[in-house]
């Protein structure tokens, strides 16, 4: 199987606005693919109904071949799509440290039996810091290990939940705007940390994002929303080129800038 | 002021903040971890004891196996509790809560030929003739008393037996408490009181966690129905008003929410003052008569709380930024 997810004409509204309309993606394994659209497009609301957040109207999502249109979001993820959140969710209250071990998975210490076999629980609580560690060493957060998430920076809670979402060992990350509102520095960080995460894991990658340098630079495909609708896709310079796109949506941006 | 110094008062206060202590702690594991707002806690005491009462007098079960059915069922309330209202968002949750803990106290209070209705314990059905549950139980307290004798003389009384048994309990569930806070599902628990989508995102079934934490410290609470039921030897529908799960929660707000040492702490605190404000016979107390003493003592506590949750959101004993960050 080429593609790892296919979004066939998925519609959502939400009374009376639509959110959603027709939307189609196919994305290649071990692919970069962006989507960008003014905001309103709708690019949250095609993340929240693939990681199923929201439930679609119509239409269908197969991930792996597997639909998973009406599938709950913890057994999304555990078929190994994973998402992080526009502007970053942590846990406030939970450590660095506790907020990535959330996302271990077949955690036995889960079951709230097993409180009567510590020998089990701590085994894996030991590989599963250690792999934490390596995490959060990657993406240059050791320092603040046992602090509470809730001190971090933006952008370092921005390196948290991609460090969380990769803990989880994902086959497939939905990154909503990972380099919005990150310094250029951070950014240039955190596509630093992307690509050798994507090198080393074998990992599709499938993200919103406004930066369109940054898009064009790591993208291998780009899809192109407005309201609701996928108005164009292909590769990253044919975008650029492509009348309709500049019509919508970076014609507006170049004005602008 | 008689009371004040006699020592059998002071046992039975220690005894009652023992047991409130089990109580709480069934609580302190729903909202200290998982923020989950519990207002029907009682029910888990009415269905235990009643249970146990039942069991023991109508159907002549031995007293241990009813006890252990009593908190089976308390464990079977919380569930039914949990299954069908928990997927409601969390304030709602919390005002199906008190309902249902009105429920089974109101079909308590209306099922005279299982319950004993209005009447209370002394009112179930017996084959023996007499409706006690305790008999059992007593010659196991004499027989601690027997034992205790030589340490405690005159005060081996069996208000103290039970305080002995009711206070190792405490501990013995103190410490479980502490190692289930330490493990993953704890950790869990402890992110969907801030949010529910960064769990399920991560595979969690967020659900599956909240219901077996209500399932959870139900049966904790029931536990605490079954001593209470064993300290005062009948039941009374109205011995499980709502205000008792109040109670409880004044024991883990005293405490300190998110410790489970702060538990204890709270329910010997809040046992004192509790029993404390019974002594209020002074002036301007003395300007009421002892109905409206009764609100007041109610109303004292209440400020302290309010007092508290001000200067001491984390609570007396507990840990300040675990409750305050943000
Ligand atoms: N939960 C919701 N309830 C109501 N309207 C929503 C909801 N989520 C999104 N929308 C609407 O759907 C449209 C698309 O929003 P969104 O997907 O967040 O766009 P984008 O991420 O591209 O900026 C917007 O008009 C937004 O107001
Ligand atoms: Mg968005």
């Amino acid at each position: 199987m080429e593609n790892i997810l296919e979004v066939k004409s998925v519609s959502k509204s939400f009374s009376g606005v639509r959110a959603c309309e027709n939307a189609s993606l196919s994305i290649k394994r071990g692919s970069v693919t962006s989507i960008i659209g003014p905001n309103g497009a709708g690019k949250t609301s095609l993340f929240n109904l693939i990681s199923g957040a929201i439930s679609p109207d119509s239409g269908s999502i197969l991930f792996n071949e597997i639909e998973i249109a009406k599938k709950h979001p913890h057994q999304i993820a555990r078929l190994g799509l994973v998402r992080t959140f526009q502007g970053a969710k942590v846990i406030r209250r939970l450590s660095v440290m506790e907020n990535i071990l959330l996302a271990a998975q077949h955690n036995p210490g889960d079951h709230l039996w097993r409180v009567v076999t510590p020998r089990v629980r701590k085994r894996f609580e030991d590989e599963a810091r250690e792999r934490a560690l390596e995490l959060l060493k990657q993406v240059g957060l050791t320092s603040f290990v046992d602090s509470y998430a809730g001190i971090l920076s933006g952008g370092q809670r921005k390196l948290l939940d991609l460090a969380r979402a990769m803990m989880a060992q994902p086959t497939m990350l939905l990154l909503d705007e990972p380099f919005a509102g990150v310094n250029p520095a951070l950014v240039e960080k955190l596509v630093e940390v992307l690509q050798s995460l994507k090198a080393k894991h074998d990992l599709t990658f499938l993200l919103v994002e406004h930066d369109l340098e940054t898009v064009m630079n790591i993208s291998d495909e780009v899809y192109v929303m407005a309201q609701g609708t996928v108005i164009a896709s292909g590769l990253p310079n044919s975008i650029y080129d492509n009348e309709v796109v500049i019509d919508a949506y970076l014609g507006t941006r170049r004005k602008s800038n | 002021m008689n009371a004040f110094v006699q020592p059998g008062f002071w046992i039975f206060v220690l005894l009652m903040a023992g047991i409130y202590c089990i109580f709480a702690l069934g609580l302190q594991v729903q909202y200290g971890l998982g923020g989950i707002l519990n207002f029907g806690h009682v029910a888990m005491m009415a269905l235990s004891s009643y249970t146990m009462a039942i069991l023991v007098i109508t159907y002549n079960w031995n007293l241990y196996l009813a006890c252990f059915a009593g908190v089976v069922m308390a464990g079977l309330g919380g569930a039914f509790l949990g299954l069908t209202t928990l997927r409601l968002r969390g304030d709602y949750f919390s005002i199906v809560s008190i309902a249902f803990s009105e429920i089974v106290r109101y079909i308590i209070h209306n099922s005279d030929h299982l319950t004993g209705g209005a009447q209370g314990s002394l009112n179930i059905p017996s084959t023996r003739g007499f409706a006690s549950y305790t008999d059992q139980f007593n010659k196991v307290l004499i027989n601690i008393q027997g034992k205790i004798k030589p340490i405690f003389g005159s005060f081996a009384s069996r208000d103290m037996a039970l305080l002995l048994i009711v206070w190792l309990s405490a501990i013995i569930l103190l410490i479980c408490m502490s190692f289930i806070q330490r493990t993953s599902w704890a950790r869990v628990l402890r992110a969907t009181r801030e949010d529910d989508d960064v769990p399920a995102s991560l595979g969690k079934n967020v659900f599956l966690f909240r219901l077996s934490a209500v399932i959870l410290g139900s049966v904790v609470g029931g536990i605490a129905g079954i001593y209470w039921a064993l300290e005062f030897s009948i039941l009374d529908p109205a011995d499980f008003q709502t205000i008792v799960t109040f109670f409880a929660w004044m024991v883990i707000i005293l405490g300190g929410a998110t410790r489970v040492k702060g538990v204890p702490l709270g329910a010997l605190f809040f046992g004192f003052l509790y029993a404390g404000t019974r002594f209020f016979q002074f002036p301007p107390f003395t300007w009421f008569d002892s109905v409206q003493r009764a609100y007041l003592r109610i109303m004292i506590i209440g400020f302290v709380l309010i007092f508290l949750m001000l200067k001491r959101p984390q609570g007396i004993f507990g840990k300040r930024a675990e409750m305050v960050l943000e």
